[in-house]
């Protein structure tokens, strides 16, 4: 019980004490454009909950621009269609 | 060390050794570091990492005109044999690589947006690191095992709020010195203050 609330208290600070706001804000913007761009140059595709943790995963490594190729290659020849 | 040397080996052979790569990034450790990732994902997804680095601006993203460039032109002619289609006709319509999409009338915007700003946890404090700062939300993994101290102290830290009874000691403990300090000793205190 005690435990729990000790994990939980440090998952939040953990969330708490992200990155600083303003960087966070511009990549999270960065991280729609990437995804509406992708689903608006390939119809065939749906977003689904899940496909922004995806996303990130390329965004928080390579910046913008390569971001979107890759994301755009693995969705299309790589993920299952949705 | 010896992981790295192997990735490098296998980025500096042409055509560059995606078979091995693909073997690296699944073994235990993964790619090492983000300035690894960043060199070996292009090329696991063969896409062509010398057009699409550029900064916008210098390429043609920004082009009103619809003039070909020249780095365009040597990737179209280059590697004419392994594009695919897509990707070619993306790099055609390079004008709009890193366009604006209209966020008001797009179907998918609310849901994207909602998940998005649920998201925080997948934006870690400092370097842009996301695997060490995990180890809560996965703790099976050991990631880092070219320093053996460091899981070891994870493993300690996760063990520490598994095993409850060193916390229901501690529980009794604390309430212990509490009923003694609020009966015995903030008493006597606040008499020899009065």
């Amino acid at each position: 019980m005690l435990s729990e609330l000790f994990a939980f208290a440090i998952l939040s600070w953990r969330t708490y004490i992200g990155m600083p706001d303003e960087q966070r804000e511009g990549l999270q913007e960065e991280l729609i454009d990437i995804i509406l761009r992708v689903l608006k140059r390939n119809p065939q595709l749906h977003y689904y909950q899940g496909y922004h943790d995806i996303v990130v995963t390329f965004l928080l490594v390579v910046k913008e621009r390569l971001a979107t190729a890759l994301v755009e290659k693995l969705s299309t020849h790589h993920l299952r269609y949705f | 060390m010896k992981k790295m040397n192997d990735i490098s080996q296998a980025l500096s052979v042409s055509p560059v050794d995606v078979a091995a790569l693909r073997r690296m990034a699944i073994s235990e450790g993964g790619l090492l570091t983000d300035e690894i990732r960043c060199q070996v994902w292009p090329r696991l997804l063969n896409v062509p990492l010398h057009i699409l680095d550029q900064e916008p601006g210098t390429g043609g993203s920004r082009n009103r005109h619809g003039d070909i460039h020249r780095p365009q032109h040597s990737y179209l002619f280059a590697s004419g044999k392994h594009t695919d289609v897509a990707l070619h006709t993306m790099l055609m319509q390079n004008l709009s690589f890193l366009e604006k999409v209209d966020r008001e009338n797009n179907k998918d915007y609310n849901q994207v947006l909602l998940d998005v700003q649920r998201s925080l946890r997948r934006f870690p404090p400092g370097e842009l690191i996301p695997v060490q700062s995990s180890v809560f939300v996965k703790s099976d993994y050991s990631l880092d095992h070219t320093c053996p101290t460091k899981p070891a102290f994870q493993e300690f830290i996760v063990g520490l709020f598994k095993n409850t009874w060193h916390y229901n000691f501690l529980y009794l403990l604390l309430h212990f010195v509490l009923f003694i300090h609020r009966y015995c000793i903030s008493p006597t205190i606040s008499r020899h203050v009065k």
